[in-house]
């Protein structure tokens, strides 16, 4: 790598699930075709691309990669260039979503995660918005009208609390909590939020931070008051263009490289997902 | 599997996470790195204990605000109601900007959530000896932060200073509080014969808190009515001699302290008409408002003390 070359390392994170990993894949097919324009390019091959190769052909045939081993990740470092020629060795750890779900179940996560918790430049969360658990009341799951026709039953027991179940907002500004603990009084790195599998969230016709502010208004509020110098943005990504394996048969007939789309914060659109990436990149410099 | 899944993690000190990560950066474009190294104890998210508290008051100036009533008088699911507001958004003026608290709050709020498979909400019991507190960090609309410690004591000790008042000097964080909420039930005020004796007893523990409570002379004296669904069902009669009670407690305090009286509802069940949450924003914004000394701290990042 070159020595002029910064060096970030980007926490990429999610609850287990999430779309880490077909993010990293579908990323990794667009930066290595040169064809494909995109703010980030991709400088050089690394000298071993056996993991990316793995997810990315999955990714190719329309399959979701594997779900990242629980106990173990995965480092990828590239050497990219911004849209302003600097050079940047950009390092992704891949780690097991259940790092982030311990981290809030039983408090505690791996030594290896901490170290990347105190160094990271920037902070990537993952949100699928399929596997968002709400934190909805018994109230209101209730309709008015029932109230007083049809008492519920007081009788029924609470099963016993599982902090698994536990919102997903809840333990994600949980998580950004200790990460800003973990790392004493610094600055805050940046976070972006990609919203993955956005063409499921389309339909609704709001945008990435209409989504967050509504979806997941705790982290939004959170995010809001970190600090004044504090930056984070919010991405829509859709990096298979449809559910797996529902429209399988259809996207054949798709490149791969037209079938991801990332949506800025205002909505505006692109078939390049290396923007978030790009937009953390800026956002740590 | 060297190639593709080196094993490049090394047990033992961070130094090797330190060359591990370097080598990563110079060489190593992808390495699958197995868990070795001992796992990091976080903060526990759980009741903060005075040590921690102390820290938060001197260093971000937090409120103290005591929450004093008696068992199931509705100080926990008043804060459950309270927390619950700002997992919908913005509330009363505010927005949340942390908690160390997290898990504490999610599993008093367990029993109140849908997937709790209960069909009635419930709150479940502050455990006696519970002496710790909940904190929120809210930030205003002028973009100032302030801290708030909530104590949740059990209810069993105020109904000890009933028999002994001079025990209300011992009550903790009593004499720190920049609040007092005096928690009345407000479904004890509705049957005829019982609301004479409910009213006598809050009166006597108002006054206990107010003779021997050892309370700052800068702190105010709340009286916060709840359950007012069961209040407001049982008609206009209890309605006005439940407020009539409250507004005498107020006026009692008053005499000492900044005092005024709130009528609540943390969870509606009883009464179409009274939404949960009704009250609960002016609660806030009275305990978040600025006083003097001033309660807002400079602006500033959302630090939160570690504790592991």
């Amino acid at each position: 790598m070159s020595s002029t070359s910064q060096q970030r390392t980007l926490l990429t994170v999610g609850l287990p699930s999430h779309g880490k990993t077909t993010y990293l894949a579908a990323l990794w097919y667009r930066l290595s075709r040169a064809q494909l324009q995109s703010t980030l390019k991709l400088k050089r091959l690394p000298d071993s691309a056996a993991y990316l190769n793995e997810i990315s052909e999955t990714w190719i045939d329309r399959q979701v990669p594997t779900h990242t081993p629980s106990g173990t990740f995965f480092e990828v470092a590239l050497s990219l260039e911004t849209a302003d020629g600097r050079s940047i060795d950009v390092i992704f750890p891949d780690y097991s979503g259940e790092a982030i779900a311990n981290a809030w179940s039983i408090r505690r996560w791996p030594g290896e995660f901490d170290t990347l918790a105190k160094r990271a430049s920037a902070i990537a969360i993952l949100v699928n918005p399929a596997h968002v658990y709400p934190a909805s009341t018994i109230e209101e799951l209730r309709l008015p009208a029932t109230l007083d026709a049809s008492p519920p039953d007081a009788t029924i027991g609470a099963a016993s609390y599982d902090p698994t179940a536990s919102p997903t907002q809840v333990q994600l500004v949980d998580f950004l909590q200790t990460v800003f603990v973990r790392r004493s009084r610094g600055a805050k790195p940046p976070v972006v939020v990609i919203v993955t599998a956005w063409d499921l969230v389309k339909q609704e016709g709001v945008t990435p931070e209409e989504w967050l502010k509504a979806r997941l208004p705790l982290l939004n509020q959170y995010l809001s008051c970190v600090g004044p110098t504090f930056r984070f943005n919010v991405f829509g990504v859709s990096a298979t263009g449809g559910r797996i394996p529902e429209d399988r048969d259809e996207l054949v007939c798709t490149e791969p490289g037209s079938r991801t789309e990332s949506v800025l914060s205002t909505g505006s659109s692109t078939s390049d997902i290396t923007e978030p990436i790009a937009w953390l990149i800026e956002a740590s410099r | 599997m060297e190639d593709d899944h080196a094993q490049i993690s090394q047990p033992g000190p961070a130094n090797g996470t330190s060359a591990r990560l370097g080598r990563v950066a110079a060489a190593r474009p992808r390495a699958a790195v197995v868990r070795k190294r001992r796992s990091v104890r976080l903060p526990p998210g759980s009741y903060l204990a005075l040590p921690a508290t102390a820290l938060l008051t001197t260093e971000q100036k937090a409120r103290v605000v005591v929450l004093a009533g008696f068992v199931a008088s509705g100080k926990t699911t008043l804060l459950c109601c309270l927390y619950q507001q700002y997992q919908t958004g913005a509330f009363a003026g505010t927005l949340f900007a942390g908690s160390r608290c997290l898990r504490a709050f999610e599993e008093l709020s367990h029993e109140n959530r849908a997937g709790s498979g209960r069909e009635v909400p419930e709150t479940a019991r502050t455990p006696r000896g519970q002496t710790g507190y909940l904190n929120l960090r809210l930030r205003s609309d002028a973009s100032e932060y302030v801290e708030v410690l909530f104590s949740d004591l059990s209810g069993e000790p105020y109904g000890d200073v009933i028999s002994t008042p001079t025990n209300a000097g011992v009550l903790p964080g009593i004499g720190r509080a920049d609040t007092v909420a005096l928690i009345v039930d407000g479904s004890t005020l509705i049957a005829p014969g019982e609301r004479d004796i409910a009213a006598y007893r809050v009166r006597i523990l108002l006054r206990a808190l107010l003779e021997h409570g050892g309370l700052r002379s800068d702190a105010d004296v709340d009286v916060v009515l709840t359950k007012w669904d069961l209040v407001a069902k049982a008609g206009d009669e209890a309605a006005q001699e439940a407020r009539r009670t409250i507004a005498e407690l107020a006026e009692m305090a008053s005499r000492q302290h900044d005092s005024a009286s709130f009528v609540t509802c943390g969870r509606s069940l009883a009464d179409a008409r009274v939404e949960t949450g009704s009250g609960i924003d002016l609660l806030i914004r009275r305990w978040c408002r600025h006083k003097s000394p001033p309660v807002f701290g400079l602006p500033q990042e959302n630090v939160i003390p570690v504790t592991t």
